[in-house]
């Protein structure tokens, strides 16, 4: 079949060579992973680049490498408030290769409101990293400087609050108070925590609930910190009331705080299959936290080491379990919101 | 009033992101690979950015935004080169490069027309990165205006402008945009987190990513169409012989003709910033104004090989590139397929596309157009210097290329989530593609729906909820509001009149 | 190069006739049943749920109808109201349509590798692949469709096919399952 020639073939060849020399050349100077490194071990985050969930990791992965002496690699699986990441580290291999990143209470909410087909048990628990609180915001020129006056507002006015997510932590905050004070109030889900900060910082809500290391604490200036869903006064954000301090006992789990934990969660059976390689990981996060070098770099990142909180596996386990009581307790609340609408 | 809008501090940032070797190392790769792409005959500047979005995971995401917009403008150059020596253009922005084009290769002429291309391409370039440069930041404050409502009316005035700036069926193109917006339901809803039409499959919950709907309709398509079409290489010879002094020729005929240049500048800046229309129109209406205002001597030479013709051509194609990224930058609403793909590239990489892009990530944006600058001084230099040796690419059979990009768009489209729905929606996609281009539906008006699916249901729910749950207060919530009905009442009677 | 063209159906009631384009009713047909997967997986959620996608779904169906309407079907030989006036076997592109005002640069090619049937095999060739990567491995398959597909195209030479395929296939498994380590 004559249609081809010399100089064709050599164009070819030299263009073949060419292009994957450039690409994997280029691909190590733009930074990336070595090549023909086959040991990693895959971070599951059931979010988006650049979320919380995302950066939190993003910080702790280069430490963690070093005192493990192994590559991190971080993916992103975000979608279904978490389920699409949960699933992901549910069918991985138990072999410590795969875990995950995660988050209470949207680990549970997924099995509680959704399909998720995993509980509690089908996961080993590493270690906790940090709790962030439930905490209210408003724009600042709003007649009201607390919880306690925004209520009495709502009583009268009526009022808007922006959720980050249907099913987590802040909807549970919104609903509780909503519910404890027969308010009526309007809440509106604005997908996340940066929806709920523009919202707040626009004026378009009259209240939003986020956590506050999430709605990141470079902003204190521009809102009002209402209050946050805890017994006492939290470190991030030095001019917020705790509800406790306002005397808002009445709403449920003030005393034992609302908020988000962030976790280290590896497939279910890893401790039993492989207790060396669990235990491994296990020692190595923990030893993370002691890290000066980690310390300084969270302390950049808005704060973060006023809430970081490690837990060894077993306390971690606990919290898994707790949170999922809790939800479990008011379940009917959120689903009443869910199914009324 | 400027200094609010051009807040130095992220144009800064952005110079100093340009000063990292890195970055400078993406640009000059983007660009080179760009070219090389766009100079495969049957691949645009649209498939060249959606294989390559992929790719750039692994990148953090300056370099790797900053890799791919260098791509689109050497790939935008680059279409031209095959529709210079072989008569087969690039992509859609080339076709009237071909019409003097050729005839100047068949006068033996290719090294100058080639030569001549990438200087016009080159400075057209420079222009519209710096009219993208100027009338970005302003647009983008304005931007910041825009609340639910407005982002919701601003979706559907996107998708009833096309069929105004395409001339195709009204009713086929918001059918193809209604289908694109209800792809983009599927789900999670955004109050509720209640799954919608997810066919069982746990990656739906997050949607069906768009970059794989693109890969689908732009590449796939695109192969498949190839597999009969075929091009016409094998009749043809190498013709990028030629010597330097026709380089030189190419300088000189460029510098002679600057009103020529300019007017294509214009038209591209300008045709490239509205919705829907890219360098496939820009270059026609660019050339038919140099044919119109040129003398009837020279106007008679139009189509015969004339190089007016050629600078018409590459000066309007290749400013479209800034004027499309002035819609996609500020609103995140795209205006052609290549920058769908580039916004498809910023979200996949941690970006919030839309108003408040410049304000969370103004170094990123600006570093990425401050590099446009830089790549189309490298597309002046590759062109001048070598566009003899990327010609060679314009003789690559078509039966080499169809089994590779067909492999690399399904390698793609899993890379992009690791999901294996994602293989079969690609696919589905290309088929739905074929039906697209068969019956003449506007492939934009569905990629278009597709991406816009999140805003605008976002925006319709969240403004009904905000706005009290009445429809007056929804449509009427502010002056931008309002001005949004009127402008899609507007395209939609125009439409209706032209039809 | 002609591309299939779906037939035109007739039907004759008293005097009467309607024809039918078969070919405009696939796409707005994909879009109706697609549709009715949607109503059907979505009818029993709460409103809040389907505040936009619900009232979308129903434009979604009238816009369908219409098109069919006005594209596919034509009574009394009248062409429809919207018709494009394409001949059928010219293959519409965005290019063509345009290049149509000045010279053709579409020009196709007389290499009996480029037909529609072999069009229509890649697409079922690319099924296959889909179907069977995770089977029987990503190196494996893309050796094979990649050498299956050359040879549709007109290649030959038995090096060069296998030059390609290997060559191809172990670039892109460099750059995607190694580099990029994405699970193929």
């Amino acid at each position: 079949m004559g249609y081809e020639t010399t100089s064709r073939r050599d164009v070819l060849k030299v263009g073949a060579v060419g292009a994957a020399g450039i690409s994997i050349y280029g691909g190590e100077v733009l930074g990336v992973v070595d090549l023909f490194d086959e040991q990693h071990i895959t971070v599951i985050v059931p979010w988006a680049q650049g979320g919380g969930t995302d950066r939190a990791i993003r910080v702790t992965t280069p430490t963690w490498s070093d005192l493990q002496g192994i590559d991190f690699v971080v993916e992103n699986y975000p979608g279904g408030s978490t389920q699409v990441g949960g699933e992901q580290v549910y069918n991985a291999e138990p072999d410590g290769t795969t875990i995950a990143m995660w988050n209470l209470p949207q680990m549970q909410a997924t099995w509680l409101f959704q399909d998720a087909p995993y509980r509690t048990e089908d996961f080993d628990y590493i270690g906790t990293h940090h709790w962030d609180p439930t905490m209210w915001f408003a724009p600042p020129d709003r007649p009201y400087d607390d919880l306690e006056e925004f209520i009495e507002y709502a009583r009268e006015e009526g009022a808007t609050v922006g959720i980050t997510a249907a099913i987590g932590n802040t909807a549970l905050s919104a609903l509780l108070v909503d519910e404890t004070y027969d308010l009526d109030l309007s809440i509106v889900n604005m997908e996340g925590g940066s929806g709920v900060r523009q919202a707040v910082l626009a004026g378009d809500i009259d209240a939003g609930v986020n956590q506050p290391w999430a709605f990141d604490p470079d902003h204190a200036d521009d809102v009002t910190a209402l209050g946050s869903h805890t017994p006492d006064q939290q470190e991030l954000w030095p001019t917020a009331p705790a509800f406790g301090e306002l005397g808002l006992d009445e709403i449920p789990l003030v005393e034992e705080g609302l908020g988000q934990w962030k976790l280290i969660v590896a497939p279910g059976g890893l401790r039993d299959r492989y207790p060396d390689r669990f235990e491994e990981l296990a020692e190595s996060y923990a030893a993370v936290f002691e890290d000066d070098e980690f310390q300084t770099r969270i302390e950049e990142q808005g704060g973060l080491d006023e809430i970081a909180d490690y837990r060894g596996p077993e306390e971690t386990e606990q919290e898994v379990e707790e949170n999922a009581q809790f939800m479990e307790t008011y379940a009917d609340v959120i689903e009443n919101f869910i199914y009324d609408q | 009033m400027i200094d609010v809008v051009f807040t130095p501090a992220s144009i800064e940032a952005g110079l100093g992101i340009l000063t990292d070797p890195y970055i400078l190392l993406a640009i000059v790769l983007g660009t080179a690979i760009g070219v090389v792409f766009g100079a495969i005959p049957g691949f645009s500047a649209t498939m060249t950015i959606v294989l390559f979005t992929p790719v750039t995971i692994a990148f953090e995401p300056t370099s790797a935004l900053i890799f791919l917009v260098s791509a689109y403008g050497g790939a935008v150059y680059g279409g031209s080169i095959p529709a210079i020596l072989i008569n087969t253009p690039g992509a859609p922005g080339s076709v009237v490069t071909c019409w003097d084009g050729y005839e100047l290769t068949k006068q033996g002429r290719a090294v100058y027309t080639l030569a001549v291309s990438a200087i016009v391409s080159g400075i057209a370039g420079l222009f519209a990165a710096a009219v993208l440069l100027v009338f970005a930041p302003p647009i983008s404050s304005f931007a910041l205006n825009f609340g639910p409502p407005e982002m919701f009316l601003l979706a559907v005035f996107a998708l009833t402008i096309i069929p105004a700036a395409k001339g195709s069926s009204l009713s086929k193109a918001l059918l193809a945009g209604a289908f694109g917006l209800l792809i983009g339901t599927i789900g999670n809803d955004p109050q509720l987190s209640q799954s919608r039409a997810t066919f069982d499959q746990t990656a739906l919950l997050d949607g069906v990513d768009f970059i794989v709907v693109l890969i689908g309709l732009f590449v796939l398509t695109e192969v498949f169409r190839l597999g009969y079409r075929g091009t016409v290489v094998t009749e043809d010879n190498d013709r990028t012989g030629g010597s330097l002094s026709e380089v030189y020729n190419g300088v000189r005929a460029v510098v002679s003709r600057p009103i020529e240049t300019i007017r294509g500048m214009f038209i591209g800046a300008f045709v490239g910033s509205l919705p829907g229309a890219g360098a496939d129109v820009a270059n026609f209406v660019s050339y038919n104004e140099a044919k119109r205002w040129a003398s009837d001597e020279l106007a008679s030479r139009f189509g015969n090989g004339t190089i007016e013709g050629v600078i018409a051509a590459d000066s309007s194609n290749n400013a479209t590139q800034g004027g499309a990224l002035i819609p996609t930058l500020t609103l995140g609403i795209p205006g052609s397929g290549a920058t769908a793909a580039l916004l498809g590239a910023i979200a996949l990489h941690g970006l919030n596309p839309g108003p408040g892009l410049f304000d969370s990530s103004g170094d990123i944006v600006y570093a990425m157009i401050l590099s446009l600058f830089i790549g189309n001084v490298l597309i002046l230099l590759y062109g001048v210097s070598g566009s003899q040796y990327f010609g060679k690419l314009a003789y690559i059979p078509v039966r080499y290329i169809i089994p590779a990009v067909t492999v690399l768009a399904i390698v793609g489209a899993f890379a992009v989530r690791n999901a294996t729905v994602d293989l079969y929606i690609v696919l589905l996609f290309g088929i739905v593609g074929i039906l697209f281009v068969a019956y003449d539906y506007p492939l934009v008006s569905i990629v278009l729906g597709v991406i816009l699916g999140d805003i605008a249901e976002s925006g319709f729910v969240t403004g009904w909820l905000l706005t009290g749950e009445s429809a007056t207060a929804f449509l009427f919530n502010s002056p931008i509001a309002i001005g949004l009905l009127v402008l899609t009442a507007l395209s939609l009677v125009i439409t209706v009149l032209k039809n | 190069m002609t591309r299939p063209t779906p037939p035109v159906v007739t039907v004759s009631a008293g005097s009467r006739t309607i024809s039918i384009d078969t070919g405009e009713l696939l796409f707005p047909g994909i879009v109706l049943a697609f549709c009715l997967y949607y109503y059907w997986d979505t009818y029993a959620l709460p409103d809040l749920s389907m505040l936009y996608a619900g009232p979308l779904l129903y434009a979604t169906v009238g816009l369908a109808v219409v098109t069919i309407l006005g594209q596919a079907i034509s009574i009394d030989g009248d062409t429809g109201l919207e018709r494009s006036e394409r001949p059928p076997d010219e293959p519409p592109t965005e290019s063509a349509e345009l290049a149509s005002e000045g010279a053709t640069p579409e020009t196709g090619t007389d290499d009996p590798a480029f037909t529609v049937r072999n069009a229509a095999l890649l697409i079922g060739l690319t099924v296959v692949y889909i179907a069977v990567l995770d089977v029987i491995g990503f190196l494996v398959a893309t050796i094979a469709f990649l050498a299956i597909t050359l040879y549709l195209f007109g290649e030959r030479d038995p090096t060069r096919i296998a030059l390609y395929s290997v060559g191809v296939a172990f670039v892109v498994w460099i750059v995607f399952v190694q580099w990029l380590r994405v699970p193929l």
